[in-house]
């Protein structure tokens, strides 16, 4: 245990620069442990190169690459549009935010400044979905977070919750993952003509806060597990806005940003919501957050559904210049950067187009490639068990890091 | 059977003593190694239904009534599979470990009081006997570990031994206290010292110490650290397939049934029927097996507080364990061994 009180003594005890380097140890003693590409709390085809004094983690270089699809060279060859399924295999937790950023990057280019493309109803419409799609991600992430800590039940509760949720975007599109719903100029189909849609949409969210109290009710008074999440992978507000971090992680070390609120797209201007933020700056603030986001979500939901019932919503839900065989003739010509809030972070499209058929270049900032980055700041110091939780807390799909 | 070598003197008449002896040995040790596997084998499935229940899903039910067949259909699926030896593990040690935690594990059933009569022995020194292999056992999980050439093993093993040497020692104390009661060591002198007064009342502290050791001794969660699946893989356990992985899976499920069977029969009154003061008829109404009954609905409920744990309670990391094991658990374990000594000596208790 000698070689550990080194480890531990070389650690600042607050943040500072210091922690940026590797802690400087004598090499003889540590262990260098793979963990993955197969490994059951890496999320997916993460490699974990973990340099072990004992169970404390010396030093951690996050591997990635085993799950590269070239989604974004693919896009060079095929129509703007057919790119738009591939979106959804990026992040597949949360295909309707990956939906969201690429289409409104292209609109861009589509559209001129006086020239609305997509109508007031298709705007609801998608944020409906993206909240929803937010609300399903972010109760997925609670489980399989869970799951890390050594918890198996929470899963199923979350699940509970996100089979529902998905049952109505099933109805909405046909598809319970991989949605490909979104178009240039709107969505590809309308709110279901079934007339027990929204009412059954409204019951749900309705009863969708008392489930997470529920959840906190489970998890917060559990002793074990707030020991556990208390104080592990720590990040200061300075090292997350050095690092770029996005997202919940950000909010979470006390940093009010979001992008619906910084810079709002879509008709997130119009909508009353917070912006949920914690003090904690651990895994324990993350969870939090989290939480007050699902609220967030069902509250934007509700004003939604309410506008869309209340008033007659000019529009159809796709764009005629862009429906039917039109889509497939979409040229676009220029260059064009969009960014919307997903819920793993910000996530940003840039397009560029020389008015052809195929875009000459697709680029997607990936929530969960630059907050992964972060991974051996929160680790070093800690435990083996603190490593999976820091994991766990980011939020990382393989798919949304390698593309 | 409570005494297998008369009972068989009587069936084979003029065979001598010695052999006698030796039938009842063999005999005996398949009685118990069935039963233990056996258990073991329904605890998987039982597992299952709970943790289904409890995640608000149905479990297997497919094969058999309820699909109370299905631990027959894993363990013919498990023996079916390949036995995979890792190139460079150490022979001995890998092949050995499974076997050390399988043997001991089932030893330290045999003096344990199924009811008045049956039970396989009840040696002067029972109580011992079972600490003393249930301490042994872990060493299995060091071969394991150390053997598999697999660094996540080899820390699942180290965790079992530093688990084992910080909960061994309240875990004595613990059961110290009831001997100090009882004044023997023999498990039936335990369960029949019971009666009237079961030692969860005077032993309360006690035995809350010994669940929560028991617990971190058989690996169960909250502290399965030497498995923890979402750190380690699967532990000492990573590099064992087929039927090598399914002994020493259900070693884990029997255990489950053993910490229960010891938390009922140090604590909740072995096979002593409740209320028997009152209701007289609670303690005879199965006939000969009515203790037998009693016995198996205490553990079984006990082996269902321990699922329920299983099932809700994430895993303490190994920092925050061995502290809450030598700055909490074990000064308390001291106090209620000297506490209870005190008691025994002024008259107070036994």
């Amino acid at each position: 245990m000698v070689g550990a009180r080194d480890v531990r003594d070389q650690i600042p005890a607050t943040f500072d620069a210091g922690r940026l380097k590797t802690v400087k140890v004598d090499d003889r003693h540590l262990m260098e442990l793979n963990m993955g590409p197969q490994h059951p709390s890496t999320h997916g085809v993460l490699r974990l190169k973990v340099k072990l004094d004992g169970e404390i983690v010396v030093d951690v270089e996050p591997i990635i690459g085993y799950l590269h699809r070239s989604s974004e060279k693919l896009a060079e060859n095929m129509n703007w549009v057919k790119f738009i399924p591939l979106t959804d295999r990026m992040d597949y937790l949360s295909a309707m935010h990956n939906n969201h950023g690429y289409v409104l990057a292209v609109e861009q280019l589509l559209g001129g400044p006086d020239e609305q493309v997509v109508s007031e109803r298709a705007e609801h419409i998608r944020v409906f979905a993206a909240e929803m799609s937010r609300l399903c991600n972010h109760l997925f992430w609670m489980g399989t977070f869970m799951l890390d800590m050594g918890a198996l039940t929470p899963l199923f509760y979350a699940l509970r919750e996100r089979e529902t949720a998905l049952g109505f975007l099933e109805e909405l599109c046909g598809a319970r993952l991989t949605f490909n719903y979104f178009r240039f100029g709107g969505v590809k189909f309308d709110l279901p003509d079934d007339p027990t849609y929204l009412p059954r949409v409204k019951t749900f969210l309705a009863d969708m806060p008392s489930k997470v109290d529920e959840y906190q009710r489970l998890l917060k008074r559990n002793d074990i597990l707030v020991g556990r999440l208390r104080g592990t992978g720590p990040l200061s507000r300075d090292e997350v806005l050095d690092w770029g971090i996005t997202g919940p992680m950000l909010r979470a070390s006390g940093v009010a940003h979001d992008l619906r609120k910084v810079a709002p797209y879509s008709i997130y201007k119009e909508l009353d919501f917070d912006v949920p933020t914690a003090t904690e700056s651990d895994c324990y603030g993350r969870l939090v957050v989290r939480w007050a986001e699902m609220v967030q979500s069902v509250r934007i939901v509700q004003q939604v559904i309410d506008r869309i019932e209340k008033r007659d919503l000019e529009g159809l839900h796709l764009n005629p210049d862009y429906a039917g065989g039109k889509i497939l003739r979409v040229k676009a010509k220029g260059e064009a950067y969009s960014r919307i809030e997903h819920p793993k972070g910000e996530y940003g499209c840039h397009v560029i187009g020389d008015g052809k058929l195929q875009p000459i270049r697709v680029k997607v900032r990936a929530p969960s490639f630059a907050n992964l980055q972060v991974l051996p700041i929160m680790a070093r110091g800690q435990k083996i068990a603190d490593l999976i939780a820091s994991l766990g807390s980011i939020d990382i799909v393989l798919g949304d890091v390698d593309r | 059977m409570a005494s297998l070598t008369s009972f068989i003197d009587q069936i084979l008449p003029g065979t001598p003593h010695w052999l006698d002896a030796t039938i009842a040995a063999v005999l005996g040790s398949v009685i118990v190694f069935t039963v233990v596997l056996t258990i073991g084998g329904l605890f998987t499935f039982v597992f299952r239904r709970i943790f289904a229940r409890m995640g608000n899903r149905s479990g297997p039910n497919r094969v058999g009534p309820n699909g109370w067949f299905q631990f027959l259909a894993d363990g013919l699926k498990l023996i079916s599979k390949e036995d995979v030896r890792p190139a460079r593990a150490d022979r001995l040690a890998w092949g050995l470990a499974a076997y050390v935690a399988v043997a001991f594990t089932v030893v330290a059933w045999a003096p344990i009081p199924w009811s008045e009569d049956i039970y396989f022995t009840n040696i002067g020194t029972g109580v011992l006997f079972i600490l003393a292999l249930s301490a042994v056992a872990p060493l299995g999980e060091m071969l394991a570990g150390w053997g598999s050439n697999n660094k996540y093993s080899l820390y699942g093993g180290i965790r079992a031994a530093a688990l084992d040497v910080s909960y061994e020692i309240p875990l004595l104390f613990a059961v110290g206290s009831v001997i100090l009661i009882t004044g023997s060591l023999a498990t039936q002198d335990i369960v029949t010292e019971q009666a009237g007064l079961w030692f969860i009342v005077p032993q309360l502290l006690g035995f809350v110490i010994f669940f929560i050791t028991g617990l971190a001794k058989a690996g169960l969660v909250p502290t399965d650290l030497a498995e923890a699946e979402s750190e380690l893989v699967a532990g000492f356990t990573t590099e064992y397939s087929g039927m090598r992985f399914g002994m020493l899976f259900v070693v884990l499920f029997s255990n489950v049934f053993f910490i229960s069977a010891l938390t009922t029969m140090l604590y909740l009154g072995g096979w002593q029927a409740p209320f028997v003061e009152w209701v007289p008829f609670l303690g005879g109404f199965l006939g000969p097996v009515t203790g037998l009954f009693w016995f198996v609905l205490k553990a079984g409920l006990v082996s269902f507080v321990v699922f329920w744990v299983w099932t809700t309670l994430p895993r303490v990391r190994v920092d925050q364990y061995l502290n809450v094991a030598w700055k909490i658990i074990l000064p308390l374990s001291i106090l209620n061994f000297v506490g209870t000594a005190v008691m025994v000596r002024t008259g107070v208790l036994g």
